[in-house]
């Protein structure tokens, strides 16, 4: 019956100009959100190039100065301290789901001595934009996909009725079967459409083969997504209430996962943190305690007690410059560990709140999905606190690196600027798509329901 | 008027015996229960939070280290956004705008620490606001109830015998739209009853210095109107539709083409039309135009040169010590000045240029209703682009006279505000007023959007005449 149903649902859907209409509209809809993400991308790609120039420029200018010292002098290497910028770059996959990149601040200037959660915006942005959103693939997937599983599928059943076919298709088939048939046409169609979209976003992207499990990835969680959709439009459509009752459900359940469950989540698991923040800008200006005025004894005993200490080498003469270099260094790692702490507490406050949203997801589809493609496109608050956690890391190996290179003259590491940071990759994995299984869970659910009722 | 009353009660009657409308009236009373609810605790919870800070800030200020005026002009003071009541009702661009200001000496911060910053995507879903419900779920309710209140009568074939009693089809469209637009309308009067009570017994006998009760009646005349226009389109869409699904599907795709669409377009075209500079190009533009003007820390600078040159001849003196005043509070006064001018014209740009990126959305009302009375909703609710903007220039207005203050007390020989070294004293900082915003009127909130309020004007003009002059001319067979 399935090759039946599937020769004339075809024919019907190629005669339909509106609905074919609706499927270019979508498809144009996958492939402007393409280009808009890019464009995003290519801005931020602009920004971080400015940025490396303004570190050459620095470098060069630095040469210049060192060459004018005599050679007793030459190895002051302060002016290093302000050349190197971490990036939190867009990846291929990030103009497809911006996510919070917007939000995020992306490059950071480690030089030792600012503190890297106090950076200041590294864009300039219009509020007005942000809270319009951003048209990207996964807007378009998220928002507007239910939307139009919802337009092809709402009246499979209603359509016979109107049509006074229903009675004579009783009579030969059925019902429930025929129903899941047109449903499972529709659904391949729709299936097939996101395959389209995806790979066309992929190929305008530029997405090397390379990330063919990313790419997998997001096609699975697209197709997931879909595949939920139709369950909920099976079971109102089983519910028999005719076509404008049916829509008017259905819609409703679209307002209710799209917008009403995602922001009473949002309201349930947020809180303010303006406390937590205003306490860095306390710290900036020197209203909380400082380490340069801890004793000599403190400040042994606090740097043994850091976790990311490096152990010193032994100093290869005692004169009184070299004490104070090895006292400033520790006294600037303690003053890091105390700054970077209270950044690192307002960030970590906002990651719980993020993994208990996650707990909701079983209820909140909408949101499951769309933190899965931003972990994808390496835009989501796990991304971010990464890329955090590794630019503190590498602030400690970068001022540790500086203090040998001011300290020990056998330390040749001047050479190429050593060490480097390395670029956080989002990393995919089935921990990604994990939460998700709750959605199969509840689309099977779903099925299971709608395929008991009877017609 | 006698027919339109029964028409409009019969409506009323019927809307109350339907089921569906029940469940969806219920459903509506507990969503908005939960926005009234959950709107104002979060507002008295960011009130509190604001009080706490602001006294920690104040408490900081004053009993700081004894500092000469310059080293206690960097170290400054800290401003923070005040709540507002009706951000309760509509939080506008709230969640993107910054909390925080950090107020010192030589340069104009910027606002930070905005909510969403720091924040998962699940903010990019929104706040649950009342202003969610207001302009996203009750339009499609409309939608829903009114669809069917013409089209019904012609699918049953009572439309042509209500038309024979001599009752025109203007009067029905007149009445069945009054019927539905009582209803929306006294929803609208019980959720504002709702608002003013709570405002009330939290503000008691604190009356209503800004005018909060005053805007929000002014909201719920814009939503209102905004309802009123909405069912009239939708009543008359019926009486215009022979296919219900049709109707209900094309009014879905409308619902969604304005409400997400057309917002989201018109910001990302607005974007485009006009980009802003990057924040390197910005602190850049700055820091190349300093060098063109006086310096306070560098006295070779010759412009610093030609200051010291001019004061003294002024005074009449051949050298900076023979002057009755420190050189250094005035030179720190003229650095401050030039430094205002660069950014006055550095930051002046980047806001024509986010205004220019908004007027997109503003014009973009011609169009869109929805877009006409998003923007008046949080204009009046003091959540818009421009209320931010007159908070920054309030605190960069208190900047510069805490600045100019301090200048003025380092350029005394003496003064009964410092000790024996010349650092100011904690009776300096008592003295000294905190920063304390005052929210604008509601007539300078509105005159920022007048694109909206002609383009509302237009719509409801638009509608009326429809209903009126084309309803009769609706064939009914």
């Amino acid at each position: 019956m399935n090759s039946t149903v599937f020769t004339y649902q075809f024919r019907l859907l190629v005669r339909n100009r509106l609905f074919l209409l609706c499927l270019l509209a979508l498809l144009g809809a996958g492939i402007y959100s393409t280009y808009y993400g890019r464009h995003f991308v290519e801005g931020q790609q602009r920004v971080l190039a400015g940025m490396d120039s303004v570190v050459q420029d620095r470098y060069e200018s630095y040469q210049a100065y060192r060459s004018g010292l005599p050679d007793s002098l030459r190895s002051d290497i302060r002016a290093y301290a302000g050349l190197y910028v971490t990036a939190y770059a867009p990846t291929a996959f990030t103009a497809l789901a911006i996510g919070q990149k917007d939000n995020y601040p992306f490059y950071h200037e480690v030089n030792g001595l600012k503190n890297i959660y106090e950076v200041d915006t590294t864009t300039i942005k219009n509020p007005a934009k942000q809270l319009a959103g951003n048209f990207d693939l996964s807007f378009v997937i998220v928002y507007l996909f239910p939307l139009f599983v919802i337009v092809l599928g709402y009246n499979v059943l209603s359509e016979e009725q109107d049509q006074h076919t229903f009675s004579l298709l009783a009579v030969q088939t059925d019902i429930g079967r025929l129903v899941r048939s047109k449903l499972f046409f529709r659904l391949l169609v729709m299936l097939v459409l996101s395959l389209v979209v995806n790979l066309t976003a992929f190929a305008i992207n530029g997405i090397p083969l390379r990330m063919i499990w990313a790419m997998v990835s997001w096609c699975t969680v697209s197709w997931l997504y879909i595949i939920f959709w139709f369950s909920l439009v099976y079971l109102v459509v089983m519910l028999d209430r005719g076509g404008s009752v049916s829509a008017l459900l259905l819609g409703g359940l679209w307002v209710l996962f799209l917008l009403v469950i995602p922001t009473v989540v949002n309201r349930q698991v947020s809180s303010l943190h303006v406390r937590e923040q205003a306490q860095t800008l306390f710290n900036r200006r020197g209203d909380l305690p400082r380490a340069y005025d801890l004793s000599e004894q403190e400040i042994t005993s606090q740097y043994a007690n850091l976790s990311n200490r490096h152990n010193l080498p032994v100093l290869s003469d005692t004169s009184a410059l070299q004490r104070i270099m090895r006292k400033s260094y520790m006294v600037g790692r303690i003053q890091a560990d105390w700054d970077n702490r209270l950044g690192r507490n307002a960030l970590e406050a906002t990651f719980r709140e993020y993994q208990r949203a996650l707990d909701y997801n079983w209820v909140n589809p909408a949101f499951a999905v769309q933190q899965c493609f931003n972990q994808i496109g390496n835009t989501e608050i796990v991304n971010y606190r990464d890329y955090m956690l590794a630019v503190e890391h590498f602030e400690n190996e970068r001022a540790y690196w500086l203090y040998r290179l001011w300290n020990d003259p056998l330390f040749d590491g001047e050479k190429d600027l050593t060490p480097k940071f390395t670029q956080i990759e989002s990393h995919i994995s089935i921990r990604t798509i994990r939460k998700l299984w709750s959605l199969l869970f509840i689309s099977i659910g779903l099925w299971l329901i709608a395929i008991t009722r009877k017609l | 008027m006698k027919v339109l009353i029964t028409i409009m009660r019969l409506e009323l009657l019927q809307l109350w015996r339907d089921g569906t409308s029940r469940v969806l009236g219920l459903l509506l009373l507990v969503l908005t229960v939960y926005a009234v609810g959950s709107s104002t605790s979060g507002y008295s919870e960011a009130e509190r939070e604001h009080h706490q800070l602001t006294e920690t800030a104040r408490d900081k200020m004053v009993h700081q280290k004894p500092a000469s005026p310059h080293m206690a002009g960097h170290y400054g003071h800290i401003a923070f956004k005040p709540a507002t009541f009706l951000q309760a009702v509509d939080p506008g661009v709230n969640v993107f705008t910054g909390t925080t200001v950090r107020v010192e000496a030589h340069t104009q911060n910027r606002d930070v620490f905005a909510p969403a910053a720091g924040r998962s995507s699940l903010g990019r879903f929104g706040e649950f606001s009342f202003s969610l419900l207001l302009q996203v779920v009750v339009p499609l309710l409309i939608l829903f109830t009114c669809y069917r209140s013409i089209l019904a009568d012609r699918a049953n074939g009572s439309l042509k015998i209500l038309l024979c009693q001599g009752i025109s089809m203007r009067m029905l469209v007149l009445g069945r739209a009054s019927a539905y637009s009582g209803v929306f309308v006294g929803y609208l009067l019980l959720a504002a009853a709702g608002y003013g009570a709570v405002f009330l017994l939290r503000h008691e006998g604190a009356g209503d210095g800004d005018g909060i009760l005053l805007r929000l009646l002014a909201l719920v005349l814009l939503y209102a109107l905004y309802y009123m226009l909405l069912v009239g389109s939708v009543v008359f869409a019926s009486a215009l539709s022979r296919d219900a699904s049709g109707l209900l599907a094309g009014l879905l795709a409308v619902w969604l083409i304005i409400t997400i669409i057309l917002p989201k377009a018109a910001a990302n075209i607005g974007e485009q039309h006009a980009p802003l500079p990057t924040s390197l190009e910005f602190a850049e533009g700055i820091s190349s135009r300093k060098g063109d003007g006086i310096n306070g820390h560098d006295r070779s600078n010759p412009h610093t040169v030609a200051f010291i040159d001019s004061v003294k001849r002024a005074y009449g003196v051949d050298s900076v010590e023979a002057l009755p005043v420190k050189i250094g509070g005035l030179l720190m006064q003229a650095d401050e000045d030039y430094n205002n001018r660069l950014y006055d014209e550095a930051l002046g740009g980047i806001e024509a240029i986010i205004a220019r990126q908004n007027r997109i959305g503003s014009l973009s009302a011609y169009l869109n209703p929805f877009m006409a009375v998003r923007n008046l909703s949080m204009a009046l609710a003091g959540t818009d682009m421009h209320q931010h903007f007159h908070f920054t220039e309030s605190v960069e207005l208190y900047r510069r006279e805490l600045v100019a203050t301090l200048n003025a007390q380092d350029a005394l020989r003496e003064s009964a505000y410092k000790d024996g070294k010349g650092k100011l004293t904690g009776r300096f900082w008592e003295s000294s007023a905190d920063f304390e915003y005052a929210p604008p009127s509601l007539s300078w909130s509105l005159g920022y959007y007048v694109h909206e309020l002609v383009a509302l004007s237009l719509w409801c003009f638009l509608v009326f005449f429809m209903i009126y002059f084309l309803s009769n001319k609706i064939r009914v067979s």
